[in-house]
């Protein structure tokens, strides 16, 4: 999988390089969008992550050429820039997803993924780490067995801690998932949640699978502990 | 209120004014008119002696030939005049004393003096003695009552007393009439003055176009905001670019403490990197933030939003934070009062029920309560979150919907100082407001209104 990175920013470009050769893509990094042009006429890529400032054009311009070329791939816009309208704009000049800086690389390389699936993910209706068990259908978890009961909330978040088992969630991405926007910055009612959530799922089992990852978040993780 | 306008002085001042004007008007005619009847009174005696004298010289032995050329041409009675002439004390021919008169007074007054001007009640006498040619000497006393200049001079007093009140009560009236209409243009300036809002640059007072210096005035206000909204719209634009230049280097400084994260470590240094990365996740909320308030003070109305129920939003959001307030063991009362239908971003104004109901919990200490209230009023929707928590200070109620301002120093304490700042904008931003009552020790309300959606 190859994936073209539009960002003038060299500092950023160079993380977000780095970051998706550590998820195991080839990635191609360019400053301008006269050169991201010439890599998308000149190779084949899965994915174009490109920022939305660049010195020689706006973002959506150079978008709106890709496009215009019959170039059919995944495209990732990341930009300064929040508001609905700039979101508007991007999406109606062709890009399939939207990231704000500062972004955490964590929901970078989720969404990265996401987007590189070619066909819709089938998952597991049943996931199982050690031995908690997610019906994802019935909506059932039972841990070694016994059957335990979560309100809707914290099943929610179990699920979507236990779809990306291993990798730590920052508080806000948890926010907009399980609750929504308009919770941002109450990143409190997280703790609360995960508090009784480890009541629930870990309390008195072996091993503990919810871990927080200080500064990034917490994660699902059924491996061995560092 | 009406107490502290200018029209209400302005026409009191005036009133006074007339008040005093007048009476002195009147107080003076009165005098003048007092003063005038008597002088002509004093003079046409005078003059009449000498008249009476020269119609009964010829006569002074024929008593009833005397009687009758006096009656006839002076006719006292008829014109309250009291004539009579005599001769050391002996009475040639005396006049019926006219009404009002003391008659013991003219008894007395007999023979007394020899030439000279008396009042004697309601009567001005003259005396004067006469000496005819063989030498007799011949008293000839002219008199004339007042009574009829007095009666004049009642009424005129009278209807000075009552034309002034009548007088002062129509300037008043026309006084009040004509400042209002002289004041219309001002009151029009205040009025929208008063509607004025940042971010509305069509919105300018209206010019009284009278040519004078209320026109100047209304000018120069106009241009005063002009330059407001100038500098306002460039602090608000400092903060969002400051807010967008921030995003670039925030997102690297977080990508490289991810990667460093993500290595192995001392614990010291992994704990270090934990918090560092903490705060870079809190500036990225706050840089979040500001830019939304900038966001929010641009949109200012310019967004025709879905319908709905203020009510059902609240009774929902207070179900997914309950959890909060038991984690506290804070009772969150159910909500109270009925629907109120709004129209607006749904997802923004839930954010602002968020941050009360979540401000409620953090001053409130364990064990407290919050209750929140939807109700529709004529034309408003209003929603209370009430606590009794640690309250609001008075000196800090206007302040606590500012940028960044908190009400206690400890930095200590959690969220950015911007929550009842994003609040405001949001309502502002709906063209709602939102205030707080508070007993400092006892509780706070936080309430806002919105306008009803009447789709």
């Amino acid at each position: 999988m190859r994936v073209l990175v539009v960002e003038d920013e060299a500092k950023l470009l160079d993380i977000l390089l780095r970051c998706l050769k550590g998820e195991g893509l080839l990635a191609d990094g360019v400053g301008s969008a006269e050169a991201a042009l010439e890599h998308v006429k000149s190779f084949h890529y899965d994915l174009v992550i490109l920022d939305l400032q660049l010195p020689d054009s706006p973002g959506t311009a150079l978008l709106r050429r890709i496009r215009s070329e019959r170039h059919a791939m995944p495209v990732l816009i990341l930009t300064a820039r929040s508001d609905i309208d700039s979101k508007a704009e991007g999406f109606s000049a062709g890009a399939d997803d939207y990231l704000t800086k500062p972004f955490s690389l964590a929901e970078l390389s989720m969404r990265v993924h996401a987007l590189l699936r070619r066909a819709p993910a089938i998952q597991e209706a049943i996931l199982r780490f050690a031995n908690l068990e997610i019906n994802r259908l019935t909506r059932q978890v039972k841990r070694g067995g016994k059957r335990i009961d979560l309100s809707p909330k914290e099943y929610s978040l179990l699920e979507y801690l236990s779809l990306h088992a291993g990798r730590a969630l920052s508080r806000s991405m948890i926010v907009e998932r399980v609750w929504d926007q308009s919770f941002e910055g109450l990143t409190n009612i997280v703790d609360v949640y995960i508090g009784h959530l480890r009541r629930k799922i870990d309390e008195g089992y072996e091993p503990k699978l919810i871990r927080t990852v200080r500064g990034l978040g917490y994660s699902l993780d059924a491996g061995e502990a560092e | 209120m009406i107490s502290r306008s200018p029209t209400f002085w302005l026409v009191t001042l005036y009133c006074v004014l007339l008040l005093v004007l007048g009476a002195g008007f009147a107080w003076f005619t009165v005098l003048t008119f007092e003063h005038y009847t008597r002088e002509t009174i004093i003079r046409e005696t005078a003059a009449r002696s000498g008249e009476i004298w020269v119609t009964a010289i010829e006569r002074l032995d024929d008593r009833t030939g005397l009687a009758r050329v006096i009656e006839q041409r002076f006719a006292p009675e008829a014109l309250d005049r009291f004539i009579r002439i005599s001769e050391g004390g002996r009475i040639l021919y005396q006049s019926a004393i006219p009404a009002g008169v003391d008659a013991r007074a003219l008894q007395g007054s007999r023979g007394k003096g020899d030439a000279a001007q008396l009042r004697l009640g309601s009567l001005f006498l003259n005396r004067h003695f006469y000496v005819t040619p063989q030498g007799r000497r011949i008293l000839v006393e002219s008199g004339q009552s007042d009574v009829f200049a007095q009666g004049v001079q009642k009424s005129l007093t009278q209807s000075l007393v009552f034309g002034l009140p009548v007088l002062l009560i129509l300037a008043a009236f026309g006084g009040y009439v004509l400042m209002r209409r002289s004041l219309h243009p001002i009151e029009r300036m205040i009025d929208a003055a008063e509607a004025i809002s940042f971010n509305d640059p069509g919105n300018r007072l209206p010019l009284a176009e009278t040519g004078d210096r209320l026109e100047t005035l209304g000018l120069a206000l106009n241009r005063m905001l002009d330059r407001l909204d100038a500098a306002y719209q460039h602090a608000n634009r400092f903060s969002a670019d400051a807010a967008h230049e921030i995003r670039t280097p925030l997102a690297i400084i977080r990508g490289e403490l991810e990667f460093l994260a993500a290595q192995r470590h001392s614990p010291e240094l992994h704990a270090a990197l934990g918090n560092i990365l903490d705060e870079a996740n809190r500036l990225s909320d706050m840089v979040e933030k500001l830019a939304m308030l900038s966001r929010m003070d641009s949109l200012w109305g310019k967004h025709a939003h879905a319908e709905f129920d203020l009510g059902a939003l609240a009774g929902e959001t207070m179900d997914q934070m309950r959890l909060l307030a038991d984690e506290k063991h804070i009772t969150l009362a159910p909500l109270q009062g009925g629907p109120a239908p709004v129209a607006g971003d749904r997802n923004r104004l839930k954010q602002v029920l968020v941050n009360l109901v979540d401000n409620a919990i953090k001053y409130t200490p364990e064990g407290g309560r919050i209750t929140v209230e939807v109700k529709s009023l004529a034309n408003r929707a209003q929603l209370t979150v009430t606590d009794n928590g640690i309250g609001v200070a008075p000196e800090h109620r206007e302040k606590i919907f500012d940028r960044f301002y908190r009400v206690s120093t400890d930095r200590g304490e959690t969220g950015s100082g911007l929550g009842l700042a994003i609040a405001k904008s949001i309502c502002n931003a709906h063209g709602g407001t939102i205030v707080v009552d508070s007993t400092p020790g006892a509780g706070s309300t936080f309430r806002i209104e919105l306008p009803l959606s009447t789709a």
